[in-house]
């Protein structure tokens, strides 16, 4: 019961803080809520069929088929959580006035609207398919086992349970936020869920043999051990990884350079402004 | 926040959720760690029975040369508890029948795992208690973990099962919680426009009645400047109308001075005549505007209103030389007078007004069922259809100012018709007219019982039957 638990938790806690981020990202911007009903249908369709053609797809390319297939499922969230980042930013550089307006101007158009819509949709539902596969290729498992099966499902119910009123917590908690603390909360969280993401990535790919595994950058599994319940919950939050290796860390770089450039040169524009 | 409800529902529920699986899995760990000393002991009980039984049995053990098999048990059974008997040199006395033949671990006395028959296995090893030999007693880890989680679940599952159900409770207690707000706005929904009096505030929950009096000032603020409105309405007829006559006045005084008059004199007479007309028009629209609405409502004979009506304007009919025409039943509405000749009077000015010189005018009130149908119709230049529905806007006329008639008017009359046709809870419906080309108005009464006040009081299944069949032609 108790590894059912720590996988479903693991699972359902990354999905449903991408979620409630998002979704409080809507609240704040005042916008619909029902993209997420989209994504969450589209997602858990494509984890059943990530799961049910799951043979198929580690088999397929000489054996990478699994490996490459969660590299790209992770590059296409990477590249969303990077863009809407980049769209957001200029709100966190702006006084409450300006923000106002600059939030007008984005939002004016139906485009934009549209644009952080789909945005939404794309990094939740892709999210979700990965996640949700690997529950249902866990459960699968157990399927000619009744009892443990039973076992499995009320560890799955527990850890669920856990990572869904995690997720409710933290989206009320940003609801309640100010929205001029938000913004930047927002664009520091995701960031560093992009990073975490694009560990996963090299790690993936050094799994096959792509990329070169040379010795880990650190070794913090005395501090925090990746497997035990504070090392999870980091996997779950930032990408947690106790032993890096070289190129993960430069994967990690290169996906916060983006949104921290972005960053940086709006409050270097802001100085500017306000030194006028 | 969208739901105050909502918001409470989910926030308790994953409250009692973390605090709930926190237990169960802390039960669970704790439980685990239990059942797990139990299995230990029970091992140790076995060594016991084999320390009883056993060590008895070693000379004629020692003398066999392959090891004795004890039979497996032969009822089913979930979990097995097996043994092995060394001797101190190492070689096997006995075994249970699921034991390898040789020894699976060293001599060394504690609990200890092994893996073997593909399966791993708890052990427990100690020496016999005359020391003459040693026992291992073996368990299959994957049984013991199952027996211990199966004994273990039963207390989680109703902890599991429970949330949906707390759920629900957690829902329908909030809807309770939060009924005094529901209770609030319906009754604030409830009110009419005009309802001015403030909440009641006793058996109200101290979180309310914070509201209350606010909403309570609010209205009494909305209450004292309806109140002033209606008394502005009321000065400003007053203080209009008296300057207005003033001018008519000093106007025909001047009209009689200068002989011949002036091209501007006549301007002058018309602009006050069209500003008197305008005057009038606002008090009417102010009137009967729903919100401070005085109406006095009485059962009123519409045919006899609609004869008086055509006899006051006889004369802007006979300027124009219009023909009119009057058929129909005699039909009785509950009304307010006043505001019924105010719906007539607009209704057959504007007919009269918009329809060219020697034009067709016919007005008809109809006893249909329980309705009264009263029809104006004219052969002027009719609405579009696209039109229709703006006609009833505030200061609207067709073509802009520049009407097309080349009339006064000022854009209120069929505004004031249809505040008087919602006041009566009638509707109102233009049309095509019968005539060649023109408009149809018809406006639909709830027909009413006649009463004793009038000249010719009719019961209703008396006026379902009687047709006046009144025929007045007015040239």
């Amino acid at each position: 019961m108790l590894d059912a638990v720590l996988l479903i938790l693991r699972e359902v806690l990354e999905a449903a803080l991408i979620l409630s981020l998002l979704l409080a990202l809507s609240q704040k911007l005042h916008l619909q809520f029902r993209w997420s009903l989209i994504a969450v249908t589209i997602g858990t369709i494509g984890s059943w069929l990530l799961a049910h053609y799951a043979y198929e797809i580690a088999d397929a390319m000489d054996g990478t088929g699994q490996e490459l297939l969660n590299a790209a499922l992770y590059s296409v969230v990477i590249l969303s959580v990077i863009a809407l980042g980049l769209f957001i930013c200029p709100l966190a550089f702006k006084s409450h006035l300006e923000n106002n307006l600059t939030q007008k101007k984005i939002f004016a158009s139906p485009s934009g609207k549209k644009l952080i819509y789909r945005l939404c949709i794309v990094i939740v539902s892709f999210s979700l398919a990965r996640e949700a596969s690997e529950i249902w290729i866990y459960l699968s498992a157990f399927t000619h086992d009744t009892e443990m099966l039973s076992s499995a499902l009320i560890g799955s119910a527990i850890g669920a349970g856990i990572g869904m009123s995690l997720g409710a917590s933290t989206y009320y908690a940003f609801t309640f936020m100010q929205k001029s603390y938000f913004i930047p909360v927002f664009l520091a969280i995701i960031t560093l869920l992009a990073g975490g993401l694009s560990m996963q990535i090299a790690k993936q790919l050094m799994q096959i043999g792509w990329l070169d595994s040379a010795t880990p950058l650190w070794d913090s599994t005395f501090l925090v051990d990746e497997h035990s319940w504070v090392g999870e919950l980091l996997y779950a939050l930032i990408g947690y990884d106790s032993r890096p290796a070289p190129i993960q860390g430069i994967f990690y770089l290169l996906t916060i350079t983006p949104v921290v450039s972005a960053c940086a040169w709006h409050a270097w524009q802001l100085r500017v402004k306000t030194h006028e | 926040m969208k739901s105050i409800r909502g918001f409470l529902v989910i926030i308790l529920l994953a409250i009692v959720t973390l605090a709930n699986f926190a237990a169960v899995l802390r039960g669970y760990l704790g439980s685990m760690d239990e059942a797990e000393r139990l299995f230990n002991q029970r091992m140790l009980q076995q060594v016991d029975l084999l320390n009883y039984t056993l060590p008895q049995l070693l000379t004629t053990a020692e003398q066999r040369s392959e090891a004795r098999v004890f039979p497996a048990r032969t009822l089913a059974t979930e979990a097995s508890l097996e043994f092995q008997w060394v001797a101190l040199d190492g070689t096997l006395l006995a075994r249970s029948n699921a034991m390898p033949e040789q020894p699976v671990v060293p001599l060394e006395q504690g609990f200890q795992f092994a893996n073997f028959h593909n399966y791993r296995w708890h052990l427990f090893v100690t020496p016999s208690s005359d020391k003459s030999s040693w026992f291992i007693v073996a368990e299959r880890a994957d049984q013991r973990y199952r027996l211990a989680e199966s004994m273990i679940l039963q207390a989680v599952y109703p902890m599991v099962f429970a949330i949906p159900i707390i759920g629900l409770i957690i829902w329908w207690i909030i809807g309770v919680g939060l009924k005094p707000i529901a209770n609030l706005a319906r009754e604030l929904r409830q009110r009419e426009a005009t309802d001015l009096r403030a909440l009641e505030q006793q058996d109200m929950p101290v979180e309310l009645i914070q509201l209350a009096q606010s909403a309570n000032d609010l209205l009494r603020r909305l209450d004292s400047s309806f109140a002033r409105e209606k008394r502005f309405s009321g000065d400003a007829a007053h203080e209009l109308r008296t300057p207005i006559a003033a001018l008519k006045i000093h106007c025909e005084n001047l009209l009689h001075e200068l002989q011949p008059a002036p091209a501007s004199v006549l301007k002058l007479k018309q602009g006050i005549e069209r500003m008197s007309y305008l005057v009038e028009q606002i008090l009417l629209l102010n009137r009967t505007a729903p919100d401070h609405f005085m109406g006095n409502f009485e059962t009123v004979n519409l045919t006899q209103l609609v004869k008086q009506t055509i006899v006051e304007q006889s004369a802007a009919l006979e300027l124009k030389h219009h023909q009119i025409e009057f058929n129909g039943d005699e039909c009785w509405v509950s009304g307010d007078r006043t505001a019924l000749t105010s719906l007539l009077n607009n209704l057959l000015g504007n007919a009269i007004k918009y329809t060219p010189d020697g034009g067709q005018i016919a007005i008809n009130t109809w006893l249909r069922g329980g309705d009264v149908v009263l029809e104006v119709m004219d052969n002027g230049p009719g609405i579009p259809a696209t039109e229709r529905e703006r006609v009833f806007d505030r200061f609207y006329r067709l073509g802009g100012d520049r009407h097309s008639s080349k009339t006064t008017g000022c854009g209120l009359g069929l505004a004031i018709v249809q505040q008087v046709v919602e006041l009566h809870g009638a509707r109102i419906a233009l049309t095509q007219s019968r005539y060649e080309q023109g408009l149809l108005i018809i406006v639909t009464f709830t027909a009413c019982l006649a009463t004793s006040t009038e000249s010719k009081p009719l019961h209703l299944n008396q006026l379902l039957d009687h047709k006046v069949g009144d025929h007045e032609q007015l040239h």
